[in-house]
């Protein structure tokens, strides 16, 4: 699984992408790369849509970015998670811990505004 | 035997499985510890979100990958899985407990802007109490009920009133029939000790809907126009005196001077002599009168021209002996 960078309104935005599957096969190369990118960049939007399948290795990488971003103080947003990642994200509440949004401008229009009430992230 | 509460049964647990039983036990209590860690902590929102999500980094580690795997059909996924229901137990727990620590935060959060607004209302009411204290004007704020909610040490010294007694009561009296924000003149107080405000109304807008009142006390102002007047009206009277004075003197002199004629050239006459002494006399009196009145004219006094017009006035002269 590739980690593709971009910058869209002066926000990093993460595609994951190259592959259909973020799962056990490619969740260790992926979450160092993604945590490296995460780490000293500003708030970060990570785009799932091109991700088709999903495992708890997976979702282990996606809390492992989330982590990583709150480390650095840090806001990460999650967009386009299609409904088969979304629904193994309900099963464990993920979808209740992490921020989602439908798409990459969602995510963007999400981070434009203060943080949600009393999820104060913890700034470095 | 049929299970009393099956929501109470441990996770993933087969109860004809001992071993089964016994790992689901053990990681319920690892749940529960988890649980009990997250609710000390819950006193912190990012203290807590940290904690949890270091747990679930854990956990997602621990199941085997396939239990939650989207590309298998529900059915097919491991939901048996002890961990994988620990896990679901688990995040459960921490979704209810960080919305709970959220709230609180946010209440806690409200209180405290609600505080810190307290403190500058109550700062800003200082400041505007300290400002409108300061000023000579009577100030008077009411309420858009028509009641006095400020009034400043003029506006009490104008009504007669002591500290906080005129809170409450109706702002009528200061205004009288000067309409809502227009300007006017009333007075105030009784007949004798009335003072005479120049009164500007207007109205605070919302959300208070009140008005401010200015009051100007211009009864000094009035009076000292009246003596200004007084006084000038005093000047042009004294330089007619001096004119007149003047005037006067010239054919005084002339009447003197004919009179002592008569007295010396019709000598053996007695009633010219004595029409002369009279007609002298008079002209005299009249000569230190208006020196007199000149030199109140000279020094501006009118309270010595006062004087000389309140002055008993004499018998003229030579009345007594026509008389007899």
């Amino acid at each position: 699984m590739n980690v593709l960078p971009t910058t869209r309104d002066g926000v990093l935005c993460l595609r994951f992408e190259g592959e259909d599957a973020l799962d056990y096969t490619c969740a260790g190369a992926t979450r160092e790369r993604a945590v490296g990118l995460v780490s000293g960049a500003g708030d970060v939007v990570i785009d799932l849509g091109a991700v088709e399948f999903i495992d708890s290795a997976g979702l282990g990488v996606l809390v492992s970015v989330f982590k990583a971003a709150r480390r650095s103080g840090r806001r990460a947003v999650f967009a386009g998670a299609r409904p088969g990642v979304r629904s193994v994200m309900r099963i464990i509440r993920l979808d209740l811990i992490l921020e989602l949004s439908g798409d990459v401008p969602a995510a963007l229009a999400m981070l434009a505004q203060t943080p949600p009430a009393g999820a104060e992230v913890r700034r470095a | 035997m049929n299970d009393p509460n099956p929501k109470d049964r441990a996770p993933g647990a087969a109860l004809d499985d001992p071993a089964a039983l016994l790992a689901a036990l053990e990681e319920l209590g690892r749940v529960h510890d988890v649980a009990l860690e997250m609710i000390d902590r819950s006193g912190d929102v990012d203290a807590l979100l940290g904690r949890v999500l270091d747990e679930l980094e854990r956990r997602l580690d621990e199941i085997p990958s396939d239990a939650l795997d989207s590309r298998r059909a529900p059915d097919a996924r491991g939901h048996g899985d002890p961990k994988l229901r620990g896990l679901v137990m688990f995040t459960g727990q921490a979704v209810r407990l960080l919305a709970r620590a959220r709230a609180t935060a946010a209440l806690g959060r409200r209180a405290r802007e609600l505080e810190e607004a307290l403190g500058r209302a109550e700062t800003a009411n200082r400041q505007l109490d300290g400002v409108i204290g300061a000023l000579d004007a009577a100030i008077v704020i009411a309420d858009r009920h028509g009641r006095i909610v400020r009034a400043n040490r003029a506006a009490r010294a104008l009504a007669g009133a002591s500290d906080g007694e005129l809170l409450g009561e109706a702002v009528a009296p200061f205004v009288r029939d000067v309409p809502r924000a227009q300007d006017g003149e009333v007075a105030i107080g009784a007949d004798a000790t009335a003072r005479v405000c120049l009164v500007s109304r207007r109205d605070l807008g919302e959300p208070g809907g009140g008005e401010v009142v200015l009051l100007h006390d211009v009864t000094e102002r009035d009076r000292a126009t009246a003596e200004r007047h007084r006084v000038d009206k005093m000047a042009e009277l004294l330089t007619a005196v001096g004119v007149l004075a003047h005037h006067i003197n010239n054919p005084l002199t002339a009447l003197m001077g004919r009179a002592q004629l008569l007295r010396q050239t019709r000598a053996s006459d007695p009633a010219v002599v004595k029409a002369a002494t009279v007609i002298d006399e008079s002209a005299r009196r009249i000569a230190g009168l208006i020196r007199e009145l000149a030199g109140v004219a000279k020094e501006g006094s009118d309270e010595r021209l006062r004087s000389i017009l309140e002055r008993p006035q004499p018998p003229a002269a030579g009345s007594a002996e026509e008389a007899s």
